[in-house]
């Protein structure tokens, strides 16, 4: 028998923002680009699971709760995880004939399940309650990648894909799965408005995910949306390891990452009393005195009480890096100082950029956040270096310098500001600029014999423009700079200098001059 | 003013798994038991026999195990049985409050920490006035059969049955006896699992008494007569594993409902109604259990 009644329904508790959805979709698209080893990273292919049925049957096999189908590429250990971890009798948090429930947990084999439960009926053999049905999909880990790590992206998915229905006669053999990564809604403004109401209370609870504690929030109200606001402000690369269970009865055999329970708050303090889980209460929330919230989470709590949902989405995209409560602080700071790059000085946006190497003391933030952030800083230290004094230009040049030797970002990154400060110096001093420049392409090449003459481009260009324009002082300083610049393939046009010369020393001219 | 001070205890170690807990716990962190029963087999300085019950999903085992220990506690055949902790008593307090109602109990979770548990220090008058501590569990049926069929998915109950004193199998003799092979197979599964997990050599026996209890004998009266003919029959494949691998077996008829009656309910499942209790054979597996501990 196949119900029309879907296993459980996590659709968004509101409407659904159009605007959000774009930006949500862009965000997922850098995701997907970062994630390039992923086998569904980009594009919409389809991403295969495994089907699993949960619930009470009677059956051949027995009677009572057990696996009543499963696809065949399940093994045995996938089957006793997914067994221990659904709700049976009495598993859901409401009674009603309508509650549902959700769990997100890793499998002993590295796969993910994502598994809806609900109530399907009057418990077969007349001990009271309803029957808890439970659904489930298993897919690799790699491929959440296509939900950017979202359970609720992913049951969307499922429901589409029509694999949320009631069947309480399943074959015993399901079949694989396919869901379309491209079915993802955003997060509707319900979700900051479940925010912004317990603010003190979900920064809290935030702070204990980003320390990778587990987390039990008694949220009876609005389970779903507060949920929702906790999943969208995790670090994506701290999303894609967290577990979580929504509306399902607090059980410590199925304790997970984030439990989202409607539980009597009583019975789960006493029952989590000794145990290494924080139980937060937004009803009955103090935060402590001392407690300083982290800049990821004010960064976040920010964005939410601003109704900032797509730019929040867009920043959480961005932190992919595996990392700690204080890396994700110092990729929040990051965050604020790129909103604020017009009022930094140079030396400041040099000192970003050092800050995103992996050097003594640096924030290793992962190479796309460092792409990102040193592109912007970039950016903005070319368009500084137009307006720079020459002594400036220079002192900011040999800085970057360092930044290009040592690569904190793509050295590609940095030779447009490196360029332009130079540029700002070479009229004045061309043949200290083409010596900087020479030893600084020498020096990289030393420290990496792999570097392409493409990734330098500019600078060649810039050794190119140097020595179109050049005019020495005398014959020596032809023969220096020219020598300094073959080192690079880059070679004085011949006539023209020594037509510079000749008119600088008229009548003493030789019958040949050698450059 | 005369104060008191309690000092808790820094660590607890669990009495069914002996993980290390945090003194202020109330379930064990590893195997999700209660750590009461720590404190308590602590204060009497002795290590309580644990008796579990096992048998498949809706067998009775609730009911049994409700009815066993409030006979227990009303002093009945020669024993005195005295609850230790409110804790012990809410099985049996639900059994009888549901049974008086004309409805059987919910089900059992299948999650371990809410799951009953039992502990009683009972007396054998018959036998010098023994005194026995006894823990017993109320599980899932579900756990159980889930466990049986990979290991290690329950930890508690693997390490529960390696603690246990003595076993009590429950079997529906009323499927039993309409041919349904389910009940055989099913009692078979646990008692190879518990076979494995004693591990004794293949030449040696079992020492764990085991009580095959034929439950829902009010379905079919005639396991009554004879209960070891009963399982010969209709338990071939059970009896047969007894013989071959238990020192100390035993068969036994239980019932506890009187009369059934059945309705419909919304869904038009069939639904058994206990109309009147009348618990027969529930204390005689118990006894035959602690004369053989």
């Amino acid at each position: 028998m196949t119900q029309s009644k879907r296993a459980a329904d996590f659709s968004p508790r509101g409407s659904q923002d159009d605007h959000d959805a774009g930006a949500r979709d862009s965000a997922r698209t850098e995701v997907r680009g970062s994630q390039s080893s992923a086998p569904n990273a980009v594009g919409t292919t389809p991403v295969q699971c495994d089907q699993v049925i949960y619930t009470s049957l009677r059956s051949g096999a027995g009677q009572g709760y057990r696996i009543a189908a499963a696809s065949p590429g399940l093994t045995p250990a996938e089957k006793a995880d997914i067994t221990r971890r659904s709700p049976s009798h009495d598993g859901l948090c409401e009674a009603s004939a309508d509650a549902d429930g959700l769990a997100y947990y890793p499998l002993s084999s590295g796969r993910w399940c994502l598994a809806q439960s609900c109530a399907a009926g009057i418990e077969h053999t007349g001990r009271g309650g309803h029957r808890v049905f439970t659904r489930a999909i298993i897919l690799a880990a790699e491929d959440r990648a296509a939900f950017d790590f979202d359970p609720i992206t992913m049951l969307m998915a499922m429901n589409e894909a029509g694999l949320s229905d009631v069947e309480l006669d399943p074959p015993a053999e399901l079949p694989t799965g396919l869901l379309q990564p491209g079915s993802a809604l955003s997060a509707p403004s319900e979700v900051a408005d479940c925010w912004n109401q317990s603010a003190p209370a979900m920064a809290d609870a935030l702070d204990v995910l980003l320390n990778g504690k587990q987390l039990v929030l008694i949220a009876g109200d609005d389970p779903v949306n507060a949920m929702w606001s906790l999943i969208a402000s995790l670090p994506i690369s701290l999303r894609a390891s967290t577990s979580v269970s929504c509306n399902l009865k607090f059980s410590m055999g199925r304790c997970l990452s984030l439990n989202i329970v409607a539980d009597d708050a009583t019975r789960l303090r006493r029952l989590l009393r000794g145990q290494p889980i924080t139980c937060i209460d937004p009803n009955d929330h103090q935060p402590a005195a001392d407690h300083h919230a982290g800049a990821w989470t004010e960064m976040v709590g920010q964005r939410w009480a601003q109704g900032q949902i797509s730019d929040l989405i867009h920043l959480t995209a961005q932190a992919s890096a595996e990392g700690s409560a204080a890396d994700f602080d110092a990729i929040a700071e990051l965050f604020v100082e790129l909103e604020t790059l017009d009022q930094r000085s140079a030396a400041e946006l040099v000192e970003m950029l050092r800050r995103l190497g992996p050097g003594d003391g640096g924030c290793a933030v992962g190479p796309k956040l460092a792409t990102h952030v040193g592109s912007r800083v970039a950016e903005r230290l070319s368009e500084q270096a137009s307006s720079m004094s020459s002594d400036e230009a220079w002192k900011t040049g040999t800085e970057l310098a360092d930044a290009y030797l040592q690569a904190w970002v793509a050295r590609s990154l940095l030779a447009a500001p490196l360029v332009a400060c130079l540029e700002k110096v070479v009229a004045s001093r061309p043949t200290d600029v083409t010596q900087f420049v020479v030893g600084l392409l020498e020096s990289a090449v030393a420290v990496n014999p792999g570097i392409l003459v493409s990734l330098d481009a500019p600078l060649q260009n810039l050794l190119r423009r140097i020595a179109s324009s050049f005019t020495p002082t005398d014959l020596a300083d032809a023969r220096a700079m020219s020598k300094l610049l073959r080192r690079w393939h880059v070679f004085l046009p011949h006539h023209e200098v020594a037509g510079h010369l000749a008119d600088r020393f008229s009548g003493r001219r030789s019958k040949r001059t050698r450059i | 003013m005369a104060s008191t001070t309690v000092e808790l205890e820094e660590f607890i170690h669990c009495l069914i798994c002996d993980a290390e807990n945090d003194g202020q716990a109330v379930v064990c962190s590893t195997c999700f038991a209660p750590l009461v029963l720590a404190e308590q087999a602590d204060q009497e300085g002795q290590d309580p026999c644990i008796t579990t019950v096992l048998g498949d999903s809706n067998v009775g085992k609730t009911v049994y195990l409700g009815f066993l220990l409030d006979m227990l506690a009303k002093r009945a055949g020669d024993f005195e049985a005295i609850p230790k902790g409110a804790y012990s008593i809410n099985l049996q307090q639900s059994v009888i409050h549901h049974l008086a109602a004309r409805t059987f109990p919910p089900k059992t979770p299948a999650d371990v920490d809410q799951w009953h548990w039992a502990y009683y220090q009972v007396c054998d008058h018959r036998n010098k006035d023994r005194w026995i501590d006894l823990v017993m569990p109320d599980m899932a049926g579900e756990a159980l059969a889930a466990e049986v069929d990979a290991p290690n998915t329950y930890q508690v109950i693997g390490k529960l049955l390696r603690k246990s004193a003595g076993t009590l199998l429950l079997v529906d003799a009323g499927i039993a006896a309409l041919g349904s092979p389910g009940p055989d197979f099913f009692a078979l599964k646990l008692l190879t699992y518990l076979d494995q997990l004693y591990a004794v050599k293949r030449r040696r026996k079992v020492s764990s008494p085991v009580a095959v209890v034929l439950c829902k004998g009010d379905y079919c009266p005639q396991c009554f007569d004879d209960p070891r003919a009963f399982a010969k029959t209709n338990l071939s494949r059970t009896w047969n594993f007894c013989e071959s691998r238990f020192a100390k077996v035993e068969f036994f008829a239980a019932s506890v409902v009187g009369s059934l009656g059945f309705i419909n309910d919304d869904d038009d499942n069939v639904i058994s109604v206990p109309l009147h209790t009348a618990p027969r054979g529930i204390l005689e597996p118990f006894e035959w259990i602690v004369k053989h501990l």
